[in-house]
């Protein structure tokens, strides 16, 4: 970030999507946890905890979607690249736009699916079958991670932009996924 | 209907060849298909909750941890050092290592290229310095490290088990056989070559007495423990994939910190890299299950299942043509992707040929350990090319591989033609 002007927000932006992978590695640890613990809970005293199940569902959900931000801004999400890396660095800058912008549109339709999804669970006063605990606050977390999800997309749009428009070369770091 | 085809292929294969992620490639064409032809923000919005909310895909990071955890242990050097004497005396000798440390690494891990990494970066150094034909280091290392796909605990088969339903127990009973089999002909293949090219492997390699190479074998315990411990219980039929993950994450700390270099501290490492694999996993299913769900709407599967029905040539002609594709997608796509994207159409047309749920999983699960290790986009290629260090380029890795891919394809043909090699285990034990 090389503008000053950008440099005050993208600080807080980096902060907000840090804490909520943060948040996520937490809940990643917490899901472990009580996966384990039922494991030793059902087999070795015949007493799981009932909502572990559920729990660790929800868990696996939300830990998902406060990641996501995360691993946009580190460009570890999954693409093909066979086509794009054979084309000079001015197009693939221009491409980087055109694929960040694509992103960030995707990404508002999925945050207006969240929140309209989480208002019909209040409304309706949707309720878990296993538990009856209601299902509307775990979906408010999913809605804020989409919404973190949706600034890291600006920010990283708003990189791109730059780049493109400075005609810097930037060197793409590929993921190598452990799936 | 022919409208929604072309808007449906235009839009996906033009965002993935502008280089657009996967997951969101996927997700744009199954909003443009639903805003097009009704469902909407509504459909997206359950789209977004249901397609993760399923108790299966628990199993997925899980699993992964357990890798993580056994990658942060050492006991890969351990393995290495209570396979080497046996392996010195068959023909081949240490390269068979690579073979055997994968297949018994395989079944600890979920994820190939964790497993390539961990035998990888023992071996490599290992056969450098002894002399062994470059190529076929690489080369076995990058296609034994897919076993990790076929033989369970397979985060594959967990994943494809959640998205159609079906036993994941059952699953991982079928993969042992073909995975076995693959091994078992990635050995013999090695054990010919270095027959007729001695040359492969040096000469002075060290002999012990027969019963000194037999006791070092003791010391694999731990990674036999862990086995036990992550698909022990399923078959059992005592525990869910998701708690035979959480007896396997168990086992491993233990075995980690008593017996290996795991320390507590690198715990907290172990959990942020699942999560991170877990976000990229997750980022995918969500696009592929937007796009499934708009043209199951549509009725679109139905619409391809009429079509071949039409067709008049039997069904084998139609599955080598969906191996053709498999193997096609597999060049350009790493294998989670293939698989959600491909399974809303192709799912519903094996099973219309009469073929079983499982066995196709099993088949698919082969397809994608292929498209692991052919370029452009293979990511065993890559990893191998990480761990091999500087001077290694991605050509050398894929010629090493290929005789491997050869074996590979005849157990596909193997597996095809009798079906029960895969069926036979799932159905004496699971279901």
């Amino acid at each position: 970030m090389g503008n000053n002007n950008l440099q005050g927000p993208a600080r807080v932006a980096k902060g907000i999507i840090d804490a909520a992978m943060f948040l996520a590695n937490l809940c990643m640890a917490a899901m472990l946890v009580l996966v384990c613990l039922n494991v030793i809970l059902r087999y070795v005293f015949g007493q799981p905890i009932y909502w572990g199940d559920e729990v660790m569902i929800y868990l696996m959900v939300l830990l998902v979607f406060l990641g996501f931000g995360y691993m946009l801004i580190e460009n570890r999400h999954v693409r093909m690249t066979a086509i794009m890396e054979r084309l000079s660095v001015r197009t693939q800058n221009i491409l980087w736009v055109i694929i960040s912008l694509l992103g960030f549109g995707y990404f508002i339709f999925l945050l207006i699916a969240g929140l309209y999804i989480t208002v019909d669970s209040f409304q309706i006063g949707f309720i878990s079958t296993i538990t009856g605990w209601p299902i509307g606050p775990w979906q408010v977390v999913m809605c804020i991670g989409l919404a973190i999800l949706l600034m890291a997309s600006g920010w990283f749009t708003i990189n791109r932009v730059r780049i493109a428009l400075g005609g810097r070369a930037e060197k793409e770091r590929e993921e190598i996924s452990h799936v | 209907m022919t409208l929604v085809w072309l808007v449906m292929l235009v839009s996906l294969f033009g965002l993935l060849c502008l280089g657009v992620w996967i997951g969101v490639a996927l997700g744009i064409t199954g909003i443009i298909i639903m805003h097009i032809w009704g469902g909407g923000i509504p459909l997206l919005g359950g789209v977004l909750w249901s397609s993760l909310n399923i108790y299966g895909l628990t199993a997925v990071p899980a699993f992964c941890f357990v890798g993580e955890v056994i990658l942060r242990s050492g006991l890969s050097a351990k393995a290495f050092e209570s396979i080497s004497p046996l392996a010195a005396r068959v023909p081949g000798k240490l390269l068979q290592v690579n073979i055997v440390l994968c297949t018994i690494f395989a079944a600890v891990f979920g994820s190939s290229t964790a497993c390539a990494a961990a035998v990888g970066s023992i071996v490599i150094p290992e056969l450098r310095q002894r002399k062994y034909n470059e190529e076929l280091i690489l080369g076995t290392i990058c296609v034994a490290g897919t076993l990790a796909f076929m033989i369970p605990p397979s985060s594959q088969f967990v994943l494809y088990g959640s998205l159609v339903n079906v036993s994941i127990g059952a699953l991982f009973a079928a993969g042992v056989v073909p995975g076995l089999m693959m091994s078992v002909l990635f050995m013999g293949y090695l054990g010919i070559k270095a027959h007729y090219n001695p040359e492969i492997t040096p000469f002075e390699e060290k002999r012990v007495p027969f019963k000194q190479t037999i006791l070092p074998l003791l010391k694999l315990w731990p990674l036999v423990l862990i086995m036990i411990a992550c698909v022990g219980p399923i078959y059992a039929g005592l525990a869910t994939p998701t708690e035979s993950g959480g007896i396997g994450a168990i086992a491993s700390i233990i075995i980690g910190l008593l017996f290996g270099k795991l320390r507590l501290k690198s715990l907290w490492q172990c959990v942020t890299e699942t999560t991170k694999v877990t976000c990229m996993l997750f980022f995918i299913i969500i696009g592929a299950m937007a796009m499934s769900t708009a043209v199951s709407q549509l009725g679109l599967p139905r619409q391809v299942i009429e079509w071949i029905g039409k067709l008049e040539v039997s069904p084998l002609v139609i599955m080598a043509a969906i191996y053709l594709l498999y193997i096609i997608l597999g060049c350009l796509f790493d294998g989670i992707s293939m698989m959600v994207m491909t399974l809303p159409f192709v799912f519903p047309i094996v099973l219309h040929l009469g073929y079983d749920a499982i066995w196709f999983g099993v088949m698919m699960c082969l397809l994608i350990e292929i498209g692991m290790v052919t370029p452009p986009v293979g990511m065993n290629l890559f990893m191998v090319q990480a761990v091999a260090g500087e001077g290694t380029t991605i050509g050398q890795i894929f010629r090493g591989s290929i005789p491997f891919v050869v074996c590979s394809l005849i157990v596909l043909a193997i597996i095809t033609i009798y079906p029960a090699v895969v069926t036979w285990l799932p159905n004496l034990i699971v279901r």
